[in-house]
């Protein structure tokens, strides 16, 4: 009964097993840091970064034998950027008070400094508008090049530098409003 | 990175703080635990990529007290290791191969053009100069369809079919597994050892393209940096891009041919 209707299923492709689960366990090790980072950027936890990292791998394991596999980086990572917009990035991005700074000042001071930095990152990005952070964590956190940008995200590769140009003055700014503030409250 | 890229910020930001805080962010890594839960879900061998970090991390080591090579830093806090382990024929028998699960609310992903599925590591399609050489064809599995064993490690609602590996498959993954524990453990003429073994039993071997990167590893371990450059670039210009391929850039690094 199961193999009549396993034969009932055809869309589901078995050229080589094998060969699939030894590619899907590549694509894991080479990407899932990358994908649970991005995601970790848009502001999701810890663990709803993983499990939105699962969901695109899900996505890829249904598609895998249509992904190049010059392609695969870029499939996983414009899909964990769909899934992320499917789940409200907006929703799940910081939600800044108005003492952002003050915000800024505790995270500079816990004592898991890596921890701290992290954080300080992402209350900048956070203040950043969403479009702009993205190409700007693309670019500068996971060293993807300007033309892999714009093939991915599907935009002018023109409008990959501007938003660059852009997402970088407002970190700057951001992150300059919160080391200013955090020098003020070093001074005794 | 093209040549009219910027550079990036995190190297040339002027404020130390910042440039600290972007480096960190780069390199924030999921942990242990939750890197072997999706595993788990996705029925990936935590074993393999566990071990794929470990690796990482001992090549970074390695190159630290190699004049010769110098493995990136990124290379040191990313495991991006894709390797072949016991555990993926374990999860093959297991009938843990491609399940599927209809997106109903998700993203629909621009579909990559219709070609080949697989890497070259089919190796029946590639006799190219290769870092392993006379490789021949490999004969394609058949896939006969079984029922999946309660104790897969696919989540609930995939639908799987299992595919019996081929009769020599097995040995296959045992000696690219013992050849990558070899490198892991810093054994790397035993790993090279291994790898002639397994290039002179199975030429055209599945896992062609794994054995090709862990010479380059074991070389790398063992300062022949002007083979690993070679055959470095051999690997490319097989290979094309793809994780295999990037893992062996990283692994490369800077080193000086």
């Amino acid at each position: 009964m199961f193999e009549s209707a396993m034969i009932a299923m055809p869309e589901v492709p078995v050229a080589h097993p094998v060969a699939d689960h030894a590619r899907l366990e590549r694509m894991f090790a080479a990407h899932h840091a990358t994908l649970w980072r991005i995601l970790r950027r848009r502001g999701f936890s810890r663990d709803a970064a993983a499990d939105a990292t699962q969901e695109a791998f899900t996505i890829a394991v249904e598609r895998l034998h249509e992904i190049q596999p010059d392609d695969e980086r870029s499939f996983l990572i414009r899909t964990a950027l769909q899934v992320a917009r499917t789940l409200g990035r907006r929703n799940l991005r910081w939600q800044l008070e108005d003492d952002m700074d003050q915000r800024g000042l505790e995270v500079g001071r816990a004592t898991d400094q890596r921890r701290a930095d992290i954080q300080l990152c992402d209350l900048a990005l956070a203040k950043v508008d969403p479009d702009l952070a993205e190409v700007f964590v693309l670019f500068e956190l996971e060293e993807l090049s300007s033309p892999e940008i714009a093939s991915l995200l599907e935009i002018p590769i023109g409008t990959v530098a501007s938003r660059l140009r852009r997402a970088r003055e407002e970190f700057r700014n951001v992150f300059a409003r919160l080391e200013r503030t955090m020098h003020r409250e070093e001074q005794p | 990175m093209t040549p009219r890229d910027p550079k990036r910020l995190r190297m040339v930001a002027s404020s130390a703080l910042q440039r600290r805080v972007l480096d960190q962010t780069a390199h924030e890594e999921p942990s242990p635990e939750l890197r072997d839960r999706m595993a788990r879900t996705l029925g990936v061998s935590a074993a393999a990529v566990a071990s794929s970090a470990a690796l990482a991390k001992t090549a970074a080591a390695a190159a630290k007290v190699s004049a010769k090579v110098a493995v990136g830093a990124s290379a040191s806090t990313t495991p991006v290791l894709p390797w072949v382990t016991v555990g993926v024929l374990g999860l093959a028998l297991a009938g843990a191969i491609v399940g599927t699960q209809v997106w109903k609310t998700g993203p629909s992903p621009q579909p990559a053009p219709a070609g080949r599925a697989f890497p070259p590591e089919s190796a029946a399609e590639s006799s190219l100069a290769s870092p392993v050489p006379s490789l021949a064809a490999q004969p394609s599995a058949s896939a006969p369809v079984v029922p999946r064993p309660e104790s897969s490690a696919m989540p609930a609602g995939h639908r799987l079919r299992t595919a019996p590996p081929p009769a020599d498959v097995r040995e296959q993954t045992s000696l690219v597994d013992a050849a990558r524990d070899a490198v892991a453990s810093g054994a790397a003429d035993k790993a090279l050892a291994l790898l002639r073994q397994y290039q002179d039993k199975y030429p055209g071997g599945v896992f062609r393209p794994e054995a090709a990167a862990l010479k380059i590893e074991a070389l790398a371990r063992l300062g022949r940096s002007a083979e690993v450059h070679a055959l470095a670039d051999r690997f490319v210009a097989e290979y094309g891009d793809g994780p295999l391929t990037y893992r062996v850039r990283r692994v490369v690094g800077s080193t000086s041919p």
